[in-house]
């Protein structure tokens, strides 16, 4: 199991937001958490990495319990999280890179970062701008090359969708495609855009900081009130 | 040439406005806490300095290279000794301005009780008599202190922008917990950034004590405000910022003195207000972007 989380309580200061969710993600699956604004997705994903603290309950990575680990040592460890910003946006694009592989030997980054070169042409020529000036699309890619370059056993990553016009997150999918087919990362993602669940072998969607329903894809297409309930929150584009 | 006179010495203040107000700006990058006892930390410098000349008869600069160290590691004690306390208290700004005001009285008391209230000032000619700039004659002096704040400061950006830690400071400064995601650990980072601010600090007093004609005990409380104009003038958190801020604050502060010396103290503030009103970022300071 590369992620297996048990009854996660966590929040902000007096606010509780999740009451006890259990989550697991597989070796080489992709899972996706669906929920709407509010429904305390980031704040999983955020705990998961070790960004927030856990309030009661586990979590376990490739079999060992993560849970008294700092963010940065879960890193270490082999799990990679993309923020819903996904940059440094004040930091070139190469710093955002080198960054991506922080704690690694030198050439590893120097072989990672040319393997990052030839998958985004696009970027090299703009290597020393901020990662700011890209577009809202190149950003979210910029960011995804950023959590592969140490190579990451679990990609965490948070509504990637976030910002971008349904071209582009066709787009983003179809890279995450690819990336799952030429190697063996395992995703977890929250989304509120359903597009992605193209890519996953599994959903959870939680609501109000539980689980309200957990499946394969398949599953939860069959299941109508669900997917009424879901596509209901989600009629409308999610908010940038 | 008045004009002249001021133009050079605007800019060896200017650099050496920025070298001592940079310390403050690391820590602020970092920490986004202004640390009260800057100016104090730079007058311990200014007293170590003063105390090597006139008490063993050394050159004042050896002060540099001696406090650099002691500087660095009270810096970076004083972070773990009160920073995570700060971080869990309820009101974390608050907690810090009282914490840093108390820090930096205490250092005021100490420097008090070691020197008296006196002003202690070294001979200006430390360095020799004034020296031809272009026709001008410029103390020793302040050419000195200008041109030494040049390598220092050159120190701090090949730290920040040629070492993987620095790199890894200026990933904490834009956002701490991007940084934390990115696999550092931000705390030895903030820790690191603390003590070399701290020590930027305390190495400046050197050139302070020559710059400002002496220092007393309570010319930290008048440093800090110096610093905190000059920085926030550059722009709060951003480095370069502090050297545009610092060159602002020293040419503008010799041209009132220069032209119309009444207004000199009060000149530079007024500079940061219309900074502020203007673009209140700081003149290097990051556009607000959505997105
Ligand atoms: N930094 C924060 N401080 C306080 N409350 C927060 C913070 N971030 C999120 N929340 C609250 O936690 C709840 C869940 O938010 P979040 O996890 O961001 O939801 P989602 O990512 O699913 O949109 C919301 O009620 C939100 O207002
Ligand atoms: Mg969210």
């Amino acid at each position: 199991m590369s992620l297996e989380a048990t009854a996660v309580t966590s929040g902000y200061g007096e606010m509780q937001v999740l009451w006890g969710i259990d989550l697991s993600v597989a070796d080489d699956e992709a899972v996706v958490l669906l929920g709407a604004n509010g429904a305390g997705k980031t704040t999983l994903l955020r705990t998961v990495v070790g960004l927030l603290p856990l309030r009661s309950g586990e979590i376990r990575f490739l079999g060992e319990r993560v849970d008294h680990l700092r963010a940065d040592q879960r890193v270490q460890r082999g799990m990679s999280f993309m923020s819903e910003t996904g940059v440094f946006p004040d930091l070139s694009i190469e710093d955002n890179l080198r960054l991506g592989g922080y704690g690694l030997a030198r050439p590893v980054v120097a072989a990672s970062l040319e393997r990052t070169w030839e998958m985004f042409p696009q970027l090299r020529p703009r290597r020393r701008e901020p990662a700011g000036a890209l577009s809202g699309g190149q950003r979210k890619i910029l960011g995804v090359a950023r959590a592969l370059v140490r190579e990451p056993r679990l990609l965490v990553m948070d509504e990637p969708s976030s910002g971008l016009s349904p071209l582009f997150v066709n787009e983003l999918v179809d890279l995450l495609q690819g990336v799952r087919a030429h190697s063996s990362v395992t995703l977890l993602l929250a989304e509120q855009n359903v597009t992605f669940l193209g890519l996953a072998d599994r959903a959870y969607v939680i609501e109000g900081g539980r689980t309200r329903f957990e499946g394969t894809v398949a599953d939860f297409e069959r299941s109508a009130d669900i997917r009424e309930a879901f596509f209901g929150l989600s009629s409308h584009d999610p908010a940038p | 040439m008045l004009f002249g006179y001021a133009l050079i010495a605007g800019v060896l203040f200017g650099l050496f406005y920025a070298f001592m107000s940079t310390g403050l700006n690391l820590l602020f990058g970092v920490l986004r806490l202004v640390n009260l006892a800057h100016g104090d930390i730079v007058v311990f410098g200014a007293y170590v300095a003063y105390s090597l000349s006139s008490m063993a008869g050394l050159n004042p600069l050896l002060a540099i290279p001696i406090t650099i160290v002691p500087a660095l590691a009270f810096g970076v004690l004083l972070y773990y000794g009160t920073v995570p306390r700060l971080n869990r208290s309820q009101d974390t700004e608050m907690a810090s301005l009282i914490l840093f005001f108390g820090v930096s009285q205490v250092l005021e008391a100490v420097a008090t009780f070691a020197y008296g209230n006196n002003q202690a000032s070294l001979s200006p000619t430390t360095f020799g008599g004034p020296i031809n700039i272009l026709g001008e004659h410029v103390p020793a002096t302040w050419v000195v202190c200008g041109l030494l704040s040049i390598p220092a400061l050159v120190v701090l950006f090949v730290y920040l922008y040629r070492s993987r830690l620095g790199m890894a400071t200026r990933a904490v400064m834009a956002s701490r917990e991007e940084a934390a995601a990115a696999g550092i650990n931000t705390r030895r980072v903030a820790a690191l950034a603390f003590g070399i601010g701290v020590a930027f600090a305390a190495a400046s007093g050197a050139l302070t004590i020559f710059m400002l004609g002496g220092v007393n005990p309570s010319t930290g409380s008048e440093l800090v405000l110096t610093a905190f104009t000059v920085v926030v003038i550059g722009s709060l958190g951003n480095p370069i910022g502090t050297v545009v801020g610092g060159l602002l604050y020293g040419l503008v502060f010799t041209f009132t003195k220069t032209y119309s010396p009444s207004w000199a103290d009060i000149v530079p503030y007024l500079l940061m207000l219309v900074v502020l009103l203007v673009r209140p970022t700081g003149i290097l300071g990051r556009r607000v972007r959505s997105a």
